[in-house]
């Protein structure tokens, strides 16, 4: 666990390193399963006695899965504040976890692609992650780890309703995939709204970078399918790869739209916001993400080079609090936060 | 006939009203009708037909209805708490969630309304654990029949979804068979 921390800087999940399908569009595809014991209540109604047993019995058999026997059992509620925060930061750990650390689990392997926690709402959640556009991918690799699961627990299962879970929205297949996307074509032509209640109507779930209502920062747009029973895993994935691959498409449209509006406003635009991340000595996490957003829109429009590969991705996530003060190995105030994020996009950008 | 409530079971108990000149019937099965004894029988059917002005049947109307027949649960004193977990109704209205696997079976008739108005379905399509193989690839083979039916109904070949609709009957009255002689637990593992 030490070891992990201790090189924590270069050690980002390989989905945000490596290029995947619509990359320019959207960061990462994830695949989470939600599986039960059918002995213990649910992890919200469990003892703190119970939810102990559970988490020292899960994390010893999470840990003996193959594809995590290399990883890192991160020992939750023994980590730092900021150390579990960096860990939601990454996306590998939920506000839920992070919010009530005590008896819960993450396992993590050595790539950061897959992660298990435990005592989530569920007593396990699964979840594997791919870079760029790719729910099928994703499902793979998670159904892959749910497989290795079989080997070691036995989830609660009813022939008629499927996986048991805490939450009848997660009943049956207990699957959710989920894309990161960056959209602020759609947002500036102010067809944003349109498309999230086109997905809303189809039963898709719009939340903010952080799901479960966090607010949407810098137009990215976490998109997940909400309907878990009376469909097989591969057509929830399929579906997913029909529906939202089309926003891929309407935003790729709206960017072009956008450009041949006023071409002069949008150079402006991002041209500006390279100057601040160029120069300014102190950034609010807001300014960033916004910032970055027309940043990453400025490549996909071919205006500005692209960056090393991955590099923007990197930035959105180390830019936030808890990396920043986890590089900087001490809390840091309102002023020396925001200085010390403009030093890293300084950095990075007048290089 | 299939139970307008659960949509699975076989209908036993008919109720019927007259109202405006017009009848109305609603056919529940036994264990969806013994769940109801909050209400009278017109009562009922009045919540069903008044709220939406719909036949029973179509998907639209039938999830409107079991979302009245949740609300009408709101008086769930009478419902007693999980076996296993000691989780009570009223905490599953609070927080939308079950105590533990074994709430599902018991809470039974109060989750299917849930899952028709959210998922839109009530049985499980997808991966079967080794473990629970057996039985539950019977339920899949129901669950794909029923598919298909919904597909013919669609797709207006009423001749191949009377054909689907008695294969369907024929194969939950072997599954129930199947249960009874398998000490159902209501379908958890054991």
């Amino acid at each position: 666990m030490n070891d992990f921390f201790a090189d924590f800087a270069d050690r980002d999940p390989a989905w945000l390193d490596e290029a995947g399908p619509a990359s320019d569009i959207v960061l990462s595809t994830q695949a989470g399963l939600a599986r039960n014991l059918p002995e213990f209540p649910f992890p919200h109604h469990a003892s703190a006695v119970e939810l102990a047993t559970i988490s020292s019995d899960l994390v010893r058999r999470v840990g003996r899965l193959p594809a995590l026997a290399d990883g890192w059992d991160l020992d939750f509620p023994g980590l730092e504040p900021v150390q579990r925060r960096a860990l939601q930061e990454k996306l590998l750990a939920s506000f839920r976890l992070v919010s009530r650390p005590e008896n819960r689990g993450l396992v993590v392997s050595r790539d950061l692609a897959r992660a298990i926690m435990i005592n989530e709402e569920d007593h396990l959640r699964l979840h594997a992650f791919r870079p760029g556009f790719d729910p099928l991918g994703a499902l793979s690799a998670a159904m892959d780890l749910d497989a290795e699961l079989d080997h070691e627990v036995e989830s609660a299962f009813s022939p008629e309703w499927g996986y048991l879970t805490a939450s009848p929205t997660n009943l049956g297949t207990g699957l959710h995939v989920s894309a990161l996307m960056h959209l602020p074509g759609l947002v500036l032509v102010g067809e944003i709204e349109k498309v999230l209640n086109a997905l809303r109507q189809l039963q898709f779930a719009v939340q903010g970078l952080f799901g479960e209502a966090s607010a949407v920062r810098g137009a990215l747009f976490q998109i997940s399918n909400l309907i878990t029973l009376g469909r097989d895993e591969q057509e929830i994935a399929t579906d997913f790869q029909l529906h939202v691959g089309k926003i891929i498409t309407y935003e790729r449209s709206a960017r072009d739209q956008l450009y041949g509006r006023d071409h002069l406003g949008i150079e402006d635009m991002i041209h500006r916001s390279l100057a601040v991340v160029s120069n300014a000595r102190i950034i609010t996490a807001q300014e960033a993400f916004d910032c970055l957003s027309n940043i990453r829109l400025g490549v996909g429009l071919g205006l500005l080079p692209p960056p090393a590969p991955g590099g923007l991705n990197h930035l959105t996530v180390h830019q936030q609090t808890a990396h920043l003060e986890l590089a900087a190995g001490r809390q840091l105030s309102g002023r020396d936060k925001g200085a010390a994020r403009a030093a890293l996009l300084r950095e990075f950008f007048a290089a | 006939m299939n139970c307008h409530m659960c949509g699975r079971r076989e209908a036993t108990v008919h109720l019927l009203e007259l109202k405006h000149g017009q009848q109305k019937s609603l056919w529940l099965c036994d264990i969806c009708a013994a769940g109801r004894t909050d209400l009278a029988g017109d009562e009922l059917v009045d919540r069903v037909f008044g709220t939406t002005g719909g036949e029973p049947g179509e998907s639209a109307s039938l999830a409107s209805f079991l979302g009245q027949v949740f609300e009408a649960d709101a008086k769930a004193d009478r419902i007693a708490a999980c076996p296993q977990c000691h989780y009570e109704f009223k905490q599953f209205q609070d927080s939308n969630r079950l105590g533990c696997a074994a709430c599902y079976p018991h809470f039974r008739a109060q989750v299917l309304p849930l899952l028709a108005r959210f998922h839109r379905h009530a049985s499980h399509l997808g991966k079967v654990p080794q473990q629970a193989a057996g039985m539950a690839s019977y339920q899949g083979e129901i669950t794909r029949v029923r598919v298909a039916l919904e597909k013919a109904i669609q797709g207006e070949d009423y001749e191949e979804a009377g054909r689907l609709r008695d294969k369907m009957r024929a194969m939950v009255v072997e599954r129930d068979r199947l249960k009874d002689t398998t000490a159902d637990d209501g379908g958890l593992p054991s």
